[in-house]
């Protein structure tokens, strides 16, 4: 059964971003060509975005308006007859298209214009109101099709944002949008569907229902996203390696530790990126911090401390490098613990499973080396800021992204910070490549991802409160 | 394959990509809901990656290790009756011992698995989780059959023995494992109990140090409430009493006795012990079987997130409704004309300025330039009404040369070069084109569209000698005024 469709015509003037806006939608980099000159839309093009099993919304990219005044005084000339409209004026410029080969790419515009059911006029707000602009308006008003202009790159052209409001209502065009290519909000994006609903009362129901179906799909891209950076704080903690006591082992086993923890890193980054559908070649576009997978800045490096303006009271170590000792206290409390629950087998075999490692390093003279607090520190605020830029990054964005600009709460640590830490560190089965004898169930583990990712998402709360 | 087979192996599949799904298994998945899209994939991958096999494997050796560990119980509780209570030197059974050795550890350990059950947090039980991770190694390592064959077996078992013992499925697979393992040694106990009260002739008296005769008494009519409600034969108190201190009764009275006290005991091992333990364990089962068909895949899951804009992208694939037929007018990017302008522009007579759409500065700017070289008035085109008076006055003047200012930071357009093209009202029009900026050209930004307006002025025959920049915050070029035409 063929799906029912909700067509989109975006239109506006050349270089206003109309295909950045379709990308963002998208969320597809691939999507048409993005260049800062006119023209470089030449095809209408057209994707579908899923509403549902049996909805689709269908939304074209078209060449941009250039050269309105002409088009416009062209579609004026057209003889026609007293009862006729705007729609018939229109229909006469496409049935004479051939005797203006000149404006063969507004023709396009005038074909999307009459075949779908609303437009978006897209505007570059840092533009000033010129008499070409109010030519577009009249032409997208003889199509007697709903407008939504949508205002484009209102950060840098908020000057100007009056001057267009008033301008498109005297133009009786109230219900516009306001929207960024380069410092994209979720919300904006729901502001547009949201006013599609105002204006195609038929369509409400579809339109709620591709609402809800990208609030859900944001909510849960973020819960992933925020749920792999606590699992990558998790397992980073729980990293632990056995060395010698001398010198020569701690330095060959702290190695390890770093490389062991840079993997873990790299899988984290590359799981985020592929969740906000970011692909290598749009990485190497917009000139994130992060080269061939990678971050570009080492995690160990200590230029981290001033990129994420950590502070430091204590000198920086290098790398890794705290050893951890048995918790007797602990192994007391779960000992009696065990005791009074019955079972001496039981009892001896937990202890046993849980500090058998640690006694026997005690004993041989190992120590255990992980990650120390400032590693950790660093590695939570660097996948904190990737995080708010991937969310922040609209899939046109060309402009170059500093994480260091990126306004994060990422130099405070959460309260039960050293908690999660001091949790992690005490379970070395967690992280697989430990090889821990330990035993392996993970409801804890899980249950501490929960408590971080939702400590993540109060974060993430706030940054949004504080960007709106 | 039913449901909870499929999403096994679907969560199979997810733990051997690991982190991100692979998105080789192309299918069309956008004409199924997402389970079926799931579920069409999975048998994708499982051509592949061969994971049921494993799965498979994994069931049935947990089925056979505890199946294994019933025969034993069974075998160990038969044989506490024949070590414990009853053997061919003893012609007597203890009826208080016999109670202490099967029901009294039954209920202590009920009641344990009542806290452990339902105070989730009072008693961790890792230890008993790996004690039986121990036993399936052992077995696996015994059986030896899957263990080398697949290079994801270590993850498998692993995500196996997570589902069926962790926080999804853990507390009722331990616990139907215990009601199992308890009916087992308890119905080899009945069983065996039976077989020797059946071949053999025994008295029951009872003997206890701390317990008075009055606590046994009650002990024994608790016992006896039941079977005496049923009307099965049970010892009188009388016949309590008389046990006690083992009082010979005559041969048809103490044959009654014999068979109300072996009626007594068995009836308690089933009723008071077995019993409960079978229908825990039917309980249990059953709850197995509902969590089984209850499970559900964790959607919210970074992998099963990537998955699904794999199977069901939020955007399909582009398409090109309306092409552009016109492919030689399109932007060139490769064949980019250089941005070299004429620094030293000697600016024409007869010629006619016009401002083309420029803003309060740029017109300051563009007023005091022709005011030093000529002596008209600056039209700013900014719509057709400016344009149409433009192009008139342009006429009317008859000039042989167009000056076009314009700013250097807006996009040039096919409107700015179909107007151009108009102001070339006669074929021997030379046009000229003054930028006009805030910065230096050296921006890179300013630079960039500097190449576009020379691109585009050369398709009005604007080659760069009659191009010019003027930066306002920088020294005008050499521009002088011309003496004659030319």
């Amino acid at each position: 059964m063929d799906k029912e469709l909700l067509s989109v015509a975006v239109v506006g003037h050349a270089n206003t971003g109309k295909t950045s806006l379709i990308r963002t939608l998208l969320r597809d980099a691939s999507f048409g060509e993005i260049a800062d000159k006119a023209g470089t839309t030449r095809h209408v093009e057209g994707a579908e975005i899923r509403v549902d099993d049996n909805h689709n919304l269908v939304i074209y990219d078209t060449p941009g308006l250039e050269d309105s005044i002409h088009l416009l005084s062209v579609i004026d000339e057209q003889s026609i007859s007293e009862h006729d409209d705007g729609i018939d004026r229109l229909l006469s410029f496409i049935k004479n298209e051939n005797s203006y080969p000149e404006l063969s790419q507004e023709l396009k515009v005038l074909k999307a214009l009459l075949s779908n059911d609303i437009i978006f006029y897209v505007i570059d707000i840092r533009e000033p109101i010129l008499g070409k602009y109010r030519d577009e308006l009249k032409i997208l008003s003889y199509a007697a099709k709903p407008i939504i202009p949508v205002l484009n790159f209102i950060e840098a052209g908020s000057d100007n944002m009056r001057n267009w409001q008033t301008q498109l209502a005297r133009l009786n065009l109230h219900a516009h949008v306001s929207f960024d290519s380069v410092v994209f909000r979720f919300s904006d994006e729901l502001k547009i569907y949201q006013k599609m609903q105002t204006l195609l009362a038929h369509r409400e129901q579809q339109l709620e229902a591709l609402i809800e179906q990208r609030k859900v799909q944001w909510q849960q891209r973020e819960k992933a996203a925020q749920q792999l950076i606590a699992r990558l704080l998790v397992e980073a903690a729980a990293c632990r390696f056995k060395a010698d006591n001398n010198e020569q082992s701690i330095a060959k086993i702290s190695n390890q530790l770093q490389v062991t923890i840079r993997d873990l890193e790299t899988s984290a980054l590359n799981q985020l990126l592929a969740l906000y559908q970011f692909k290598q070649q749009d990485i190497d576009q917009y000139d994130l911090p992060i080269q061939q997978g990678q971050w570009e800045l080492d995690l160990f490096s200590s230029d981290n401390l001033q990129e994420f303006g950590i502070k430091v009271t204590s000198n920086f170590v290098k790398g890794a490098g705290i050893g951890v000792a048995v918790d007797l206290v602990a192994a007391g409390l779960t000992l009696g613990a065990a005791a009074v629950a019955g079972g001496v087998m039981g009892v001896l075999w937990g202890v046993k499973q849980r500090y058998y490692d640690e006694i026997h390093a005690k004993v041989k003279g190992h120590r255990y080396l992980c990650a120390d607090d400032l590693t950790l520190h660093i590695l939570w605020a660097r996948q904190l800021s990737l995080l708010i830029a991937l969310q922040q990054r609209g899939h046109a964005s060309v402009t170059k992204l500093s994480l260091a600009q990126i306004n994060s709460e990422k130099t405070t640590l959460p309260k039960p910070w050293n908690q999660w830490l001091k949790s992690a560190r005490q379970h070395p089965q967690w992280l697989d490549s430990n090889n821990s004898e330990q035993p392996p169930l993970k409801a804890k583990k899980q249950l501490l991802i929960k408590q971080i990712s939702e400590s993540l998402a109060a974060i993430s709360n706030d940054t949004s409160s504080k960007t709106n | 394959m039913d449901l909870y087979q499929n999403r096994l192996l679907t969560e199979g599949i997810r733990i051997i990509e690991k982190s991100s799904p692979s998105n080789r298994f192309n299918a069309d998945y956008s004409t199924l809901n997402l389970s079926d899209a799931l579920s069409k994939r999975t048998q994708l991958a499982e051509l592949r990656y061969q994971a049921s096999s494993v799965l498979r494997h994994l069931q049935q050796l947990l089925t056979f290790s505890i199946g294994l560990m019933c025969v034993f119980f069974l075998i160990v509780g038969a044989s506490s009756v024949s070590q414990f209570l009853v053997n061919e030197s003893s012609t007597q059974i203890n009826f208080f011992w016999a109670i202490v050795l099967f029901i009294a550890p039954n209920i202590l350990s009920l009641i344990i698995w009542c806290i452990v059950y339902f105070r989730r947090h009072v008693l961790s039980l890792p230890w008993l989780a790996n004690l039986i991770l121990s036993m399936l190694t052992l077995v696996d390592k015994l059986q030896h059959k899957v263990s080398t064959k697949h290079i994801h077996y270590i993850d498998l078992f692993q995500f196996y023995f997570e589902h069926r013992f962790g926080a999804y499925m853990g507390r009722v697979q331990l616990s139907l494992i215990s009601h199992l393992w308890w009916s087992s040694y308890l119905l080899g106990a009945t069983l065996s109990l039976f077989l020797v009260l059946a071949t053999h002739q025994v008295d029951f008296i009872w003997q206890t140090t701390i317990l008075s005769e009055d606590t046994f008494l009650k002990l024994t009519q608790w016992l006896t409430y039941l079977p005496n409600l049923l009307a099965i034969n049970v010892p009188t108190p009388s016949d309590v009493s008389h046990a006690s201190i083992g009082t010979v009764n005559p041969l048809q009275v103490a044959q009654e006795i014999r068979i109300s006290w072996s009626n007594l005991l068995i009836f308690s091992l089933i009723v008071y012990a077995l019993l409960p333990r079978i229908i825990l364990m039917l309980v249990f089962y059953q709850s197995i079987k509902q969590k089984k068909k209850n499970f559900q895949l964790d959607l919210s899951d970074a992998y099963y997130i990537q998955l699904k804009n794999i199977l069901h992208p939020i955007g399909k694939a582009s398409f090109i409704s309306d092409a552009d037929l016109h492919q030689g007018n399109a932007n060139n990017h490769q064949n980019k004309e250089s941005s070299q302008y004429n620094q030293s522009l000697v600016m024409p007579k007869n010629a006619y300025p016009i401002a083309i759409e420029l803003n309060q500065r740029n017109l300051q700017q563009a007023d005091k330039h022709v005011l030093k070289h000529y002596s008209v008035d600056l039209i700013n085109v900014l719509d057709n009404i400016s344009q149409q008076a433009a192009l008139s006055a342009l006429k009317s003047s008859a000039a042989a040369h167009v000056i076009l200012y314009v700013d250097v930071k807006r996009v040039p357009d096919r409107g700015w070069l179909s107007f151009a093209k108009k102001c070339q009202y006669k074929s021997n029009v030379q046009l000229y084109l003054l930028l006009l900026a805030d910065h230096p050209v050296n921006k890179a930004k300013i630079a960039s569209r500097l190449e576009d307006w020379i691109e585009i002025a050369a398709k009005v025959n604007i080659s760069s000698q009659y191009i010019t920049y003027l930066g306002q915050k920088m020294t005008p070029p050499n521009i002088h005024q011309e003496v004659e035409n030319g």
